[in-house]
């Protein structure tokens, strides 16, 4: 690959000159090996992303771009870590809505300022939920499902993954928008969560879709509503939420952080590479085939969308009265 | 006064009561609710309760009834500094050192616990163990660790 | 005859020469990683995971399951040698284990744990093969009014752990009980006992906290009592079981093989009450009960099938619903996932060839382990010869990097520092730490079951006693508490009376 040479050119160039010039600039980058941080366990969605874009930057740019996990506190062990990391470009870190636009409010104490945050380089992948009720309910569309939660507040519950969960906050939302009472029964983990869902100990969830899917595809559990603001894929027979309820949008994303004060020059350069992985057809079609959409934007047009999910979640938040950790 | 019969039991009863005690104190701010309506404190005052009880009753037994009598082994201040500082050694110097160092230091350093220690030994053990953990975790399970830190590089 | 068929399609699959290797990879790998202090399954798993993103997803998982059950095997192996459970469910295994390896009958209590292991494993492979559907409607049955009622049964069957004071068995129940408060509340959200420190969100670390109270507190134990006892370990003596031996655990493997079947199918912590279930039992019944914590071979035998045995059935709710039943499978959830196949109830019918290609490579695993680490329990046992003080500093290492690799932070390295000083203030005041371990991982469990039950019963506490299988768990319960209750009274009366 000649692009991989001209990187490798370049970054033997940029070590000729590294004792009279600063080692920062952004045309050698990277120079050595690279770090991404995922502040979550191995074997789960945000892990899966980085180790799929990761293996392709290391083919890019001819380093090796290491996964870490720093799992803890819903990231913020990780992103503390981070946000503590060199700003040179070496460390880089993985970020999703829940450790970087929900936990902004859930939690009063942040293990780093939260006003400085982070540079973000690339939204890398979103994950639709899906509402899904256990059959025994006997709703099949979201108007007849409002219907029976005004019949009788509070007497229906909904499973989520954890208090703050992208799952738990979209039942919020849903709650909030549609002006009816649900019970939120809280899980540790969203398997155990869909579990009792399935039989039918609690009535609905808003699940990550590829799981999920395949639970509506045995006749487990009904779909609703998608909480994207398109069709999913793997659902294309469920209407969206926004249909119902229009700008409804609930979806779990996964995107690429710098420390904060990381040189722009390295984090456009690093966010492009990114663009471009996520267009390649191989790894679009393995994102799809996990139920996931790949994104790729601009460090500029990230850091908006981050500001408006923080601000919708933060909303939600107060008028759900979710109390602060 | 009533002589204790038990000691141990009796040093034992009383440091339930005090764990029991500070799990009330620190958690004092939770939110109990009640038996229907169970907060996040609820748990947390029941069990503390709990363990100041069985604290309570450990301790008015001692009072009453004979312990046995199997000897305690001698106390051993310097294993017991030793043993107890390794890891707390380890952690604090493991990022700024590296793996290698540190566990060099470690193994050298936690030998000397034993009265069976040669300083030969405990210097060799100390350099095959930190060449065996750097290959192994770092190259093989590429453990996110360095073998130098960043104080020992140049 | 379609289950011969099918399982003719699994053999075709799993003894395709290239994923026999990838399972042989996965179980050397996993023992020889699962036998470092601290670094049991999951942790395994995590670690070796990428190595599979590149293999074909039936390779990838066959591997991966040798993985597992590997490290587990492995964990029994340090719980028995070193008296460290790298997981909860070997930390019944150390009582006894550790024990009879103090009496220089590591070997015997090694070979015990592996034949106990590979004949749970097969019949519980075989279970899996003719009965998985069905038994994943147990798993569906049991809500969180039954999970709480089981967990309050493994409670009262903790007592069982402990061979001196009953109230001290207590006191440490509670005592580990409260220490699973640590962390944020479930339900709720909010923070406990956390003192502001993000890394106690989760709560403290199940193997920080039991190599601490375990493994390191055991060292300095040891060096306590140095100068009367030249070597830690007495001389070995005879590598494998005598007939004698060979008879006592027969009806414990039996007992223990199905326990941990059924238990083991259960997602919410059943595989993780198999062992203590299947070591309580077996004080019970068993006519060797004077034995039992002072190096009783059934000790070992019951719970290390029961283990196994759940083990294997913890595949059942991911094989046959799609549903991750603990971290492990979670993991492999993950693993299959980015392999391009998601699990669901359908995955019998639409991948055919991965099922029955993993339920035979799981008994290919079994044997593999067994023949693999029968000819290596004399390795292990001379380990033990070396000269304690050159042992103990490479297990204090050792457990400070397993701390470390749990979540790549140092503060699981402090966590552990902290809990040899706990340990060992407990070992003075003569507690056992077993008890205070099961506390520890059944009390959250507890705790939001009975929360989540109440909330899902609109606060009616009667969803225990209407629920049919909640009732029967409770009554025996109740039952065992007044057997372990009424001997025990008697005895300190006799006891008072001799004095």
């Amino acid at each position: 690959m000649t692009f991989k040479r001209l990187v490798k050119i370049a970054g033997f160039a940029g070590l000729l000159m590294g004792a009279a010039f600063q080692p920062l600039s952004a045309e050698e980058y990277p120079s050595k090996s690279v770090t991404i941080i995922v502040p979550f366990a191995a074997g789960g969605n945000t892990d899966a992303f980085a180790r799929l874009v990761g293996q392709e930057l290391d083919k890019r740019f001819g380093q090796r771009f290491i996964i870490e996990n720093k799992p803890g506190a819903g990231g913020n062990v990780g992103l503390g870590d981070l946000s503590r990391a060199k700003a040179d470009g070496y460390t880089l870190g993985m970020g999703t809505v829940s450790s970087n636009a929900i936990n902004q409010t859930l939690y009063k104490v942040l293990p780093y300022d939260k006003d400085k945050g982070f540079a973000p380089v690339s939204l890398v992948a979103t994950l639709p939920n899906v509402l899904v009720v256990n059959p025994k309910l006997s709703v099949k569309t979201v108007p007849e499902l409002i219907d029976l939660l005004k019949k009788e507040p509070g007497k229906h519950t909904y499973a989520s993954s954890g208090v703050g969960t992208s799952i738990h906050l979209a039942g919020e939302l849903f709650s909030t928008r549609a002006g009816v009472k649900m019970t939120h029964v809280s899980y540790k983990s969203s398997g155990q969560a869909i579990m009792d869902v399935v039989a039918g100990h609690v009535d609905m969830m808003f699940d990550n879709i590829p799981t999920a899917a395949e639970q509506v595809k045995a006749g487990k559990v009904l779909s609703l509503a998608v909480t994207s603001a398109g069709k999913a894929d793997l659902l294309p027979e469920t209407p969206t939420m926004a249909s119902y309820f229009p700008g409804f949008e609930a979806t779990s994303w996964h995107g690429l952080f710098a420390p904060p004060g990381t040189p722009p020059e390295i984090v456009e350069k690093v966010s492009k590479a990114v663009g471009e992985i996520l267009r390649e057809p191989a790894m679009r079609q393995k994102l799809e085939g996990m139920g996931a959409k790949p994104e790729g934007n601009t460090p500029a047009e990230f850091a908006k969308f981050i500001d408006v999910e923080t601000k919708k979640w933060a909303e939600t938040i107060k008028a759900a009265g979710v109390p602060l950790q | 006064m009533v002589g204790i019969r038990n000691g141990r039991d009796f040093v034992g009863g009383l440091s339930m009561m005090v764990t029991g005690g500070l799990f009330l104190w620190f958690g004092r701010d939770l939110e109990v609710g009640n038996s229907f309506q169970m907060g996040s404190g609820y748990f947390p005052r029941l069990l503390s309760s709990l363990l100041i009880l069985i604290g309570l009753i450990m301790a008015a037994k001692s009072v009453v009834v004979e312990g046995d009598h199997d000897a305690d082994t001698p106390f051993n201040p310097k294993a017991l500094l030793l043993v107890i500082g390794a890891p707390l050694f380890f952690a604090f110097a493991l990022t700024p050192l590296g793996l290698a160092p540190t566990v060099f230091l470690v193994t050298a350093g936690v030998s000397f616990a034993s009265i069976y220690v040669r300083s030969v030994r405990a210097l060799a053990l100390g350099a095959g163990l930190a060449l065996f953990a750097s290959i192994l975790f770092t190259r093989l399970l590429s453990l996110p660790l360095e073998v130098f830190g960043p104080w020992l590089s140049f | 005859m379609e289950f011969v068929s099918d399982l003719w399609l699994g053999a075709s699959t799993a003894f395709l020469p290239m994923n026999l290797v990838y399972c042989f990879v996965g179980v050397l790998l996993g023992t020889a990683i699962g036998v470092l202090p601290g670094l049991g399954p999951t942790a395994t798993i995590a670690m070796l995971l990428p190595m599979t993103f590149e293999l074909q997803p039936v390779s990838a998982l066959i591997m991966l399951a040798g993985i597992f059950y590997g490290a587990q095997y492995g964990g029994s192996t340090t719980a028995i040698l070193i008296n460290l459970p790298g997981e909860s469910s070997s930390v019944v295994t150390a009582i006894d284990g550790y024990q009879m390896a103090r009496k220089g009958r590591a070997g015997a209590a090694l070979a015990t744990a592996a034949l106990g292991s590979f004949f749970a494993g097969t019949v519980s492979t075989l279970l899996l093969a003719v009965a998985a559907p069905p038994l994943a409607e147990i798993a569906l049955s049991f809500g969180p009014a039954e999970y709480f009622s089981l967990m309050i049964l493994g409670l009262v069957a903790s007592v069982a752990l402990a061979s001196g004071s009953l109230l001290k068995a207590f006191a440490m129940i509670v005592f580990g009980l409260a220490l699973g408060l640590v962390g944020t509340d479930v339900e709720t959200g909010a923070a406990r006992y956390t003192f502001g420190i993000p890394e106690l969100y989760d709560g403290l670390n199940f193997v920080a906290v039991s190599m601490g109270i375990f493994g390191i507190c055991e060292i300095l134990r040891n060096l306590e009592s140095e100068s009367e006892r030249t070597v830690g370990v007495k001389r070995v003596s005879g590598l494998m079981l005598a007939k004698d031996d060979l008879k006592r655990i027969v009806a414990p493997v039996l007992r223990g093989t199905a326990l941990g079947s059924i238990l083991g199918v259960l997602p919410g912590g059943g595989a993780m009450l198999s062992s203590f279930a299947a070591y309580a039992l077996e004080k019970r019944v068993s006519s060797n009960r004077a034995e039992f914590g002072k190096g009783a071979i059934e000790g070992i035998a019951a719970p290390e099938s029961a283990n196994n045995a759940g083990a294997q059935t913890s595949f059942i709710p991911m094989l046959t619903l799609g549903i991750p039943g603990n971290p492990v499978m979670a993991l492999m959830v993950g693993a299959m996932i980015i392999q391009g196949i998601t699990p669901g109830p359908n995955v019998i019918s639409s991948q055919p060839a991965l099922f029955w290609g993993m339920i035979v490579s799981m008994w290919i695993g079994n044997l593999m382990l067994v023949v693999l680490n029968l000819p290596l329990i004399g390795l292990w046992v001379r380990l033990l010869t070396v000269p304690y003080s050159m042992l103990f500093p490479a297990i204090i290492v050792f457990c400070c990097i397993g701390a470390y690799s749990i979540n790549n932070n140092i503060f699981d390295v402090l966590v552990m520092a902290g809990f040899s000083i706990v340990g060992f203030a407990l070992s003075k005041m003569r507690f056992e730490p077993a008890p205070l371990l099961l506390g520890f991982i059944l009390g959250p469990m507890l705790e939001e079951n009975l929360r989540r039950a109440m909330l899902i019963g609109q606060g009616n506490p009667s969803i225990f006693v209407t629920s049919p299988l909640s009732l029967v768990l409770l009554l025996i319960a109740v039952g065992l508490l007044a057997l372990v209750l009424s001997p025990r009274i008697r005895k300190t009366r006799e006891e008072a009376f001799v004095e």
